[in-house]
């Protein structure tokens, strides 16, 4: 009886292996069981809130992996207070920084603010607002990106001329107002500002579209410039390392613009915003690893999964409003870092709020940051 | 007897004082001279561009990272730009979805010394099994495919090569070429170039004299597949092959046509002020002819003559001063675009040029425009004289 039953056991063995072995080519796509993956999404737009998203990631699910499960909103000021600008603080997940992409025409002289929000209560802890510099010659386009220290949050202006402004965190006073001057770029010379801090707060990567025959003439290319950290808050800007990375110079058909970025938190990858494009881009060398190209909407913002191993795109997209009449939503991608490569479909965590009647069917986003679980 | 008519007495009124009609006809001849030239200018560019592109006959180009624009200054100017990336990227590209058909070329810039005996010159080496970018104008040069030490001269080398080309064997990296015939001209930056086949490349990588390396190429010229967008494809190659950049045959000469975008808009407003300049310089003096002539006016109403007849002889004047000057103006701005166009840069590198059709049109845009202000400055004089009543123009002093 145990002979049979061993035998049984060992045949059903053999029998089970040359089945699994035989049906599973090496070339046939596994769903395999990756990791799962959830958190809470603050995604900056232009209405003076963030949306707030509740988000699973299945990376085994080729056509849906990412699931919006739960849609909210963290107003900071609504209509006044457009934004592209989310950073949670290093210190405490509970606060967000941000500032603002559009002057407040209700101020006099049309002040810009900066701020900070409690994520659980969604209570402004803090709104500062100010004027514009004196130097800023064109300012359609203002706070995007930011980056921060252990005591200070640095917003990064695109206007011309561009500038990273130091702020104390607890304050939220301005510290420095640190011009460009200091790096040999000249006014007009570079186009959108943007920038962020390593994952150990040692250095800052600024971003400037590399725009020699003047601003806004857009060439695709873009300047990575690695600076000291310890440097720019004290005000000065100290160069560690430059590199170009290279785009589609822009027509009607759109183009390379470089907007927000993340780094991997093992600091070992750049995730670089492109509007048509996205970068993976090696942190130590600043060369380009992988162009995320074509995509469904323009790139604004790529945020790693804690591992490294995945990213959540921001896209602005086409997308229809409560009366089925065209607008811009704003979406997330997921992109495959290992495979480098897009994962499914783009899921909406702008226009799914925004439909409700009276909503503008424009739900412009930029920059998100996040949380994981 | 001489008989009068209203062509003659508009002449006898405009000699009568011919100095004020040359300061009118020369104000007009400025006018459209530069709008002549700017359209002219403006036109060529543009055209040439598009032209160049098209002539390319890809739809895709794709070039080593970062070349873009070493790529459009070979491609659409005269400039020596060397860039290179490895030939197996040919088959990463071939596999790339919508990719039709592709072909390569290696571009190297001779050098004085020793290895050349020619001045530094721009060549072209080219994969005739695969090519469709050369082909077409070496079967009208030669009406055969080039041999393994020959080579052909673009459009314009020939004669940046110097006299006598043609009948000497030029040593090109220690390597001796046959002249085989010019090609005909292109529009492209290609026409200064010297084409060769890229057998010859190993003898010239075996030279050790160029900056060129095995296995090297620097461009791939892809035509998609129908019903594919060009664009969409040349981001799916970039997306797949990090080594490359692409550009779309759309966006070729991109940087000449944003500088081309700021030059009309200076062209606009300067043509649109003289305009202005010149309606208020016609208007001024018809409203002096008018008043000078209020009495001769009166005799003629009082003799007979309607209303029809003055504003005839004073539309006829006009239109002899309109047409004069336009006719000038386009003599000058003809001359001034073809001539002193290519004394600019923009110009000069990019070969551009109308055809005679082109020009005729725009100088009877000019023709059309200049008469037209002439007419529209000096309606308003000529409608208040022809209501002016006869016995009050006599009795004025």
């Amino acid at each position: 009886m145990k002979k049979a039953i061993f035998t049984a056991l060992a045949l059903s063995m053999m029998v089970g292996g040359y089945l699994s072995f035989s049906t599973v080519d090496s070339n046939a796509p596994v769903a395999n069981a990756a990791k799962q993956y959830s958190g809470t999404m603050y995604v900056a737009g232009m209405g003076g809130h963030f949306a707030v998203a509740e988000i699973t990631i299945d990376p085994s699910n080729t056509s849906d992996p990412i699931a919006v499960e739960e849609l909210g909103m963290l107003d900071i000021g609504g209509q006044t207070h457009p934004t592209h600008d989310a950073r949670i603080d290093v210190n405490d997940p509970n606060i967000m920084y941000w500032s603002t992409y559009k002057t407040d025409d209700r101020k006099p002289d049309g002040q810009l603010h900066v701020g900070k929000s409690n994520l659980k209560t969604g209570e402004v802890l803090k709104d500062v607002a100010f004027k514009l510099p004196t130097r800023v010659t064109w300012s359609g386009a203002n706070y995007c990106a930011s980056g921060q220290s252990k005591d200070s949050f640095m917003p990064i202006s695109m206007a011309n001329d561009g500038y990273i402004d130091v702020f104390d965190k607890a304050t939220m006073k301005l510290k420095h107002r640190v011009f460009l001057d200091e790096l040999g770029i000249k006014s007009g010379e570079s186009t959108f500002a943007h920038g962020i801090n390593t994952p150990d707060m040692s250095k800052f990567l600024l971003t400037v579209n590399h725009t020699p025959e003047g601003h806004l003439k857009w060439t695709g290319n873009t300047r990575l410039i690695m600076l000291d950290m310890k440097a720019l808050e004290d005000g000065h800007l100290k160069k560690l390392a430059e590199s170009m990375i290279t785009g589609k110079p822009k027509d009607a058909s759109g183009g390379t613009i470089t907007f927000r970025q993340f780094f991997t938190q093992d600091g070992k990858y750049i995730l670089q915003s492109g509007a048509d494009r996205g970068y993976l881009i090696d942190a130590n060398t600043l060369k380009v690893l992988d162009e995320i190209t074509p995509l469904p909407g323009e790139n604004h913002d790529i945020i790693p999964t804690p591992d490294g191993k995945y990213a959540v795109m921001t896209l602005r997209e086409k997308g229809t409003d409560y009366c089925g009449e065209d607008g811009v939503d704003g979406t997330l991608l997921l992109y495959d870092i290992t495979a480098r490569k897009t994962i499914g479909k783009s899921v909406s965590v702008c226009l799914k709020c925004h439909k409700t009647e009276g909503a503008t069917n424009k739900a412009i986003l930029c920059g998100l940051d996040g949380t994981w679980k | 007897m001489t008989q009068f008519t209203f062509f003659t007495v508009a002449l006898k009124n405009l000699n009568r004082k011919s100095f004020r009609t040359g300061v009118l006809i020369s104000a007009i001849a400025l006018l459209v001279s530069l709008l002549i030239f700017a359209v002219s200018f403006t036109m060529s560019v543009a055209a040439s561009l598009h032209k160049a592109s098209e002539r390319l006959g890809a739809d895709l180009v794709v070039v080593p990272v970062g070349a873009r624009s070493g790529a459009e200054e070979f491609l659409l100017e005269a400039k020596n730009t060397s860039f290179y990336m490895k030939k197996s990227l040919l088959e990463r590209v071939r596999t790339v979805e919508g990719v039709e058909s592709m072909t390569y070329q290696t571009y190297l810039s001779s050098i004085n010394g020793m290895c050349c005996d020619i001045m530094p010159t721009k060549i072209v080496a080219f994969d005739q099994e695969t090519d469709f970018i050369i082909k077409p104008w070496l079967q009208k040069a030669v009406g055969r495919e080039l041999r393994k030490g020959e080579a052909i001269a673009g459009f314009g080398t020939s004669e940046n090569l110097g006299l006598g080309l043609l009948e000497v064997e030029p040593t090109i990296f220690n390597n001796r070429f046959k002249m085989i015939g010019v090609l005909e001209q292109t529009g492209t930056g290609l026409d200064n170039a010297l084409f060769m086949t890229e057998e010859n490349l190993f003898g010239i990588i075996g030279s050790g004299k160029s900056p060129l390396h095995a296995e090297e190429i620097s461009i791939i010229f892809i035509k998609v597949k129908a019903g594919y967008d060009p664009d969409y494809v040349g981001k799916l190659i970039e997306g797949e092959i990090v080594e490359v950049d692409v550009i779309a045959r759309s966006g070729m000469g991109s940087r000449f046509l944003n500088i081309l975008a700021d030059i009309n808009k200076i062209f606009l407003i300067t043509i649109s002020l003289s305009c202005v300049l010149t309606v208020f310089l016609v208007w001024a003096i018809f409203s002096a002819i008018a008043n000078e002539r209020a009495k001769e006016i009166g005799i003629m109403r009082a003799i007979g003559a309607k209303e029809s007849h003055i504003v005839k002889l004073f539309l006829l004047e006009v239109l002899i001063l309109g047409m004069t000057g336009s006719v000038v103006g386009m003599i000058a701005g003809t001359y001034l675009s073809t001539w002193l166009g290519e004394s600019f840069s923009l110009v000069k590198n990019i070969s551009a040029n109308l055809s005679v059709i082109q020009q005729i049109l725009i100088a009877i845009l000019g023709l059309i425009i200049g008469t037209g202000i002439c007419i529209t400055g000096a309606m308003l004089p000529i409608n208040r004289i022809k209501k002016m009543e006869p016995l009050l123009a006599i009795k004025e002093e």
